[in-house]
């Protein structure tokens, strides 16, 4: 973990204290960020420079758009979908936000997640008109990416529309930015407003599909390891 | 999550090794998963803990450090604790006392090693 316990230096020097002279990285963030997956390898290579042997290391790239991620996250979502008991007007593929200044100074993060999302809905075959992608979990005063998740939500709630879907592809495992942003603020904000059906739809989390992209990653970056 | 590269790699013969030759254990292959983290606790200082390490990340916030450190520590340290501290409290995986991040995570981990396994070893 790059913040609290287990710390990314204890897990490094765990794996070497059992003999890994070759250790591969996998940032578990689709999407790359330099403050999500640059700020978790910062911190394995921070640990790299006190050891005296230090180990061969690899990083995954991010899997933005990896058929098998993609892939798995239309499986997952039509099985969430057919359990609902509604068809949603709307779906909104929601991100994690940054600063729009970050987009500026050049980092990939909201191209990427834009292409997932366009991914996405083609492989699902949803007219776009239903499809929508929107930023989330501003921080601050500073413009952050746009549209706005929850200011989407209420503008939909009152222009109508009365069935809504919340996805979230870009997090790899629920947490507090769906499970309480998501399903329980988003939802009120829906609800306040004149909708009538919410779902969020969860996360890949550790479903066979969520394990099936971690696995197919791993195994494509250790090749010439194993 | 680590592999052995040879299957005898930690049969390693160690006969001709000087004396006092200190302990390197090699020619395994380890997979570490990276993720954001989560608060030990929801009370207010794991909060509080949590809080201020992921908001002094350079990487997550670029403001100058002498325009950031009071807002942070004048402000946001006092007041986000307790309100971040009830949202994790709807959230907490109260069984094992940890963020559901933490829970799925693990669960990652150890299903990936399942899928691997032949070619590693867990630990």
């Amino acid at each position: 973990m790059r913040y609290a316990n287990p710390s990314t230096e204890s897990r490094i020097n765990a794996l070497k204290d059992q003999g890994c002279d070759r250790i591969l990285l996998v940032p578990l963030y689709p999407h790359y960020a330099a403050a999500t997956s640059a700020t978790a390898c910062d911190e394995a290579f921070r640990a790299l420079m006190k050891m005296r042997w230090q180990p061969a290391v690899r990083v995954a790239p991010s899997y933005h758009d990896d058929p098998v991620y993609i892939d798995a996250l239309a499986r997952s979502m039509t099985a969430s979908l057919a359990k609902l008991d509604f068809e949603p007007e709307k779906i909104i593929a929601t991100f994690h936000g940054m600063p729009e200044k970050y987009l500026q100074k050049g980092d990939p993060y909201h191209c990427q997640c834009l292409k997932t999302s366009r991914l996405l809905c083609e492989k699902l075959g949803i007219v776009p008109d239903r499809w929508l992608t929107t930023f989330q979990s501003r921080f601050g005063n500073d413009p952050w990416l746009q549209p706005y998740t929850d200011a989407t939500v209420e503008r939909l709630a009152k222009d109508g529309v009365k069935k809504l879907v919340l996805i979230a592809p870009g997090f790899s495992a629920d947490c507090l930015e769906t499970l309480e942003e998501l399903d329980v603020e988003n939802r009120d904000i829906f609800e306040n407003n004149g909708g009538k059906k919410f779902a969020y739809l969860p996360a890949l989390n550790d479903s066979p599909e969520g394990i099936d992209v971690i696995e197919a990653i791993a195994r494509r970056e250790l090749m010439g390891w194993i | 999550m680590t592999a052995n590269r040879a299957a005898n790699a930690f049969d390693i013969d160690r006969s001709h090794w000087p004396a006092g030759h200190p302990s390197a254990p090699f020619g395994r292959i380890g997979v570490l998963l990276l993720n954001l983290g989560t608060p030990d606790g929801t009370s207010y200082w794991p909060m509080r803990r949590y809080l201020k390490e992921f908001l002094s990340d350079r990487r997550v916030i670029e403001e100058p450090r002498w325009k950031w450190w009071p807002i942070l520590n004048l402000i946001i340290l006092t007041v986000r604790p307790k309100k971040k501290g009830h949202d994790y409290a709807s959230i907490w995986n109260t069984e094992r006392d940890e963020g559901p991040l933490k829970t799925i995570t693990r669960s990652l981990a150890e299903q990936l090693f399942e899928r691997l396994a032949g070619s590693a070893h867990h630990r």
